[in-house]
């Protein structure tokens, strides 16, 4: 175990000479994912308590602004080759520094519809900010690394990326909740979002987009358009191996969506079953916390495995995990040490964080290798960069049903009635992620019934699975 | 201008799709399920945020909320009484809404607590909500207070006359619920009031 640690820092020592622009990037990607996270973390949160949305309307909200943030990165993903990298990421920090600041003040100032239609306008703002940032930056990280060391700094970029997702939720969102309060600590997270996006702005400032590492690569105008998402889109469509690919990411929505269920019902439910001061943001830090551990202690030992059979593996374990939180509470009364429907809640979310987290480092990574290995070859980067089409169209969806199941099964008050037997299991919050449980269960068993017309050619064509460049930003949005 | 052209097409053409994929989902999903519009008055509640609750029932303002809101032949004074009592998709009001934290800890309670008698009190110098009201499963005010350790609030909706022995459709009353969430000063209260 010491061993693999040590290997995969030591690896680190490529980028000793890495240019000041690729740190700047990773401090972009550091401060933005901290304002992100500890934002997602409180949404649906802060679009209830401090602006007055029903549960229906926040899911909602939530949900359209996922939407948005893959529809525009559809449209500004290659922005920066048209407009240089400094101005792409000055543009969409801008964006996001105004999005941000008015989530912070708006409610100190605005009330009723005023409030809510300046919320929905920013939300837009911000979904086209956030769409900037993340194609913007791997482009940087790009750009600023070698041949030699792009692999490596991309797992720089991606364990920076954890590491933001993981303090901004037990020092952030907690840190600032319990010292503020709930509805003060939601604003107060708005205006450190908005201070996080100040730093962006500085380390946009200081970088030379004109540093190349590699010489090779810079951008010659040669007034020639560039392929955009669209037009390769309308390029790909009839080919038979992309309907294979959009098939396989249909069959699999169920288990992926269960990702963004951790902004979108997570915080509701926490909060309602158990207290409303929760430490949700710890609940929220222990995924990337074990992603980080488990990308470093157990790929090596993973990558031995056919990638179609750890796809279907891990997304079983990752459905299963649901159960937990499925299974009527009662039943883990009878477990030493489950003394109260308060420890028994507890029990059955850490349980499913634990166990969801296992399964997403057995499946999460091997995506970007199955796309790579449906995909042919000269195409791999267009299917990457649509193969987010899919959840695209379950975003929405899945905002309108989340806000629509909490509000049935999860409403504020419902851990009173609960505790006064007034909640059958049919009307309780174990049964809306028995839903969930069955939506996400359908993903690995349709893959496995489709197993003959998914498989595609053997892994040993596949790019290696080390060089995630893709990033959980998007994942989550 | 021209080499931005074709972002800004794809921006447009995605950003239509896109509205009008969600003004699909709105129309099917509002379509299954009608829900309450939310109710400034609970946000203000759950806010603790007594400048915001006097707003509301400020006479200008209720004058201009009637004057929207008001389709039937109902006189100004009987609209503030519905809009004190106006429930959510649990047959809950605002006054019930004041009755509620979902809280463990004593001194995070009773800093609630103290907030929230004034936000009560504000609330009956203008209006004459239902203090006995009960939500679909019969639960009042009181039980609401007596579940979330309110002390002073659940001494000051006995004084204004909520029924200290009304029970839920599972037996529960205010007494009860108070002792199974160990809130002893509550327990204490309604004995005292002969519940």
């Amino acid at each position: 175990m010491f061993s693999a640690v040590k290997n995969y820092f030591a690896e680190f020592a490529v980028l000793k000479n890495a240019s000041k622009e690729f740190w700047l990037a990773n401090g972009i990607q550091f401060f933005d994912g901290l304002a992100y996270f500890s934002m997602m973390n409180v949404i649906t949160l802060y679009l209830t308590t401090n602006c007055g949305f029903n549960d229906v309307d926040s899911g909602a909200w939530v949900g359209i602004f996922t939407l948005y943030v893959t529809a525009f990165v559809f449209a500004v993903g290659s922005v920066c080759d048209t407009i240089g990298i400094k101005k792409s990421f000055l543009i969409g920090i801008t964006l996001l520094l105004i999005a941000r600041l008015s989530f912070g003040v708006a409610p100190m100032f605005l009330t009723g519809e005023i409030l809510q239609y300046t919320v929905m306008g920013m939300i837009l703002l911000m979904s086209l900010g956030t769409a900037f940032m993340s194609p913007v930056t791997s482009t940087a990280i790009r750009r600023f690394t070698s041949l030699k060391t792009r692999a490596t700094g991309f797992n720089i970029y991606y364990l920076i990326m954890n590491v933001g997702a993981i303090f901004s939720g037990f020092a952030v969102t907690d840190g600032l909740r319990h010292s503020l309060g709930e509805v003060n600590g939601n604003l107060a997270i708005m205006i450190f979002g908005f201070v996080m996006s100040a730093c962006c702005v500085v380390c946009a400032s200081a970088m030379n987009e004109n540093n190349y590492a590699e010489e090779s690569e810079r951008i010659v105008d040669d007034g020639k358009p560039k392929p955009r998402p669209l037009a390769i889109f309308m390029e790909v469509w009839k080919e038979p191996a992309f309907q294979k690919l959009v098939l396989f990411l249909l069959l699999t929505i169920g288990v992926r969506l269960v990702f963004t269920h951790q902004f979108l019902v997570m915080p509701k439910y926490y909060t309602r079953v158990l207290t409303s001061d929760f430490d949700l943001g710890l609940a929220n830090s222990i995924n990337p916390i074990i992603i980080v551990f488990g990308l470093i202690l157990l790929i090596p030992i993973i990558n031995r495995f056919n990638t179609f059979k750890l796809i279907v593996v891990g997304m079983s374990i990752s459905a299963m995990s649901l159960l937990f939180m499925a299974m009527p509470v009662q039943w883990f009364l009878s477990i030493p040490g489950i003394h109260n429907l308060q420890d028994a809640y507890m029990f059955a979310i850490f349980a499913q964080i634990l166990v969801f987290a296992f399964g997403e480092l057995i499946f999460s990574p091997r995506f970007t290798e199955y796309i790579a290995n449906v995909a042919p070859k000269e195409k791999v980067a267009s299917y990457m960069s649509l193969s987010a089409l899919p959840m695209f169209i379950a975003k929405p969806i899945n905002g309108f049903v989340s806000g629509m199941l909490v509000a049935r099964y999860s409403y504020d008050g419902i851990r009173a009635k609960i505790e006064t037997g007034n909640v059958n299991y049919d009307q309780s919050p174990e049964f809306m992620w028995l839903i969930y449980f069955g939506l996400a269960l359908l993903s690995p068993l349709a893959v496995l019934a489709m197993k003959n017309v998914l498989e595609g050619k053997k892994s040993s064509e596949s790019e290696n699975s080390n060089n995630v460049e893709s990033a959980p930003v998007e994942e989550m949005a | 201008m021209k080499k931005y052209w074709p972002i800004i097409k794809d921006a447009i053409i995605l950003l239509v799709i896109s509205t009008a994929f969600v003004t699909l989902c709105n129309g099917i999903f509002r379509g299954l399920k009608k829900t309450t519009e939310s109710d400034l008055l609970v946000t203000a509640i759950n806010q603790e945020n007594a400048k915001g609750v006097q707003e509301i029932f400020a006479e200008a303002a209720l004058n201009k909320e009637f004057k929207s809101n008001n389709r039937s032949t109902t006189t100004l004074s009987e609209f503030k009484k519905i809009r004190a009592n106006r429930i959510d998709d649990n047959g809950r009001t605002p006054i019930m809404w004041l009755a509620y934290v979902n809280l463990d800890d004593k001194k995070k309670i009773t800093d609630a607590d103290s907030k929230r008698v004034p936000l009560l009190e504000t609330i009956l110098a203008s209006s004459t909500p239902d203090i006995n009201a009960r939500d679909h499963d019969g639960w009042s005010a009181l039980m609401w207070a007596s579940w979330s350790g309110l002390t002073s609030l659940s001494g000051k909706l006995i004084e204004k006359g909520a029924d200290v022995k009304l029970s839920d459709r599972k037996g529960n009353t205010a007494l009860s619920i108070a002792a199974k969430r160990g809130n002893t000063e509550i327990v204490n209260l309604l004995r005292s009031q002969g519940a």
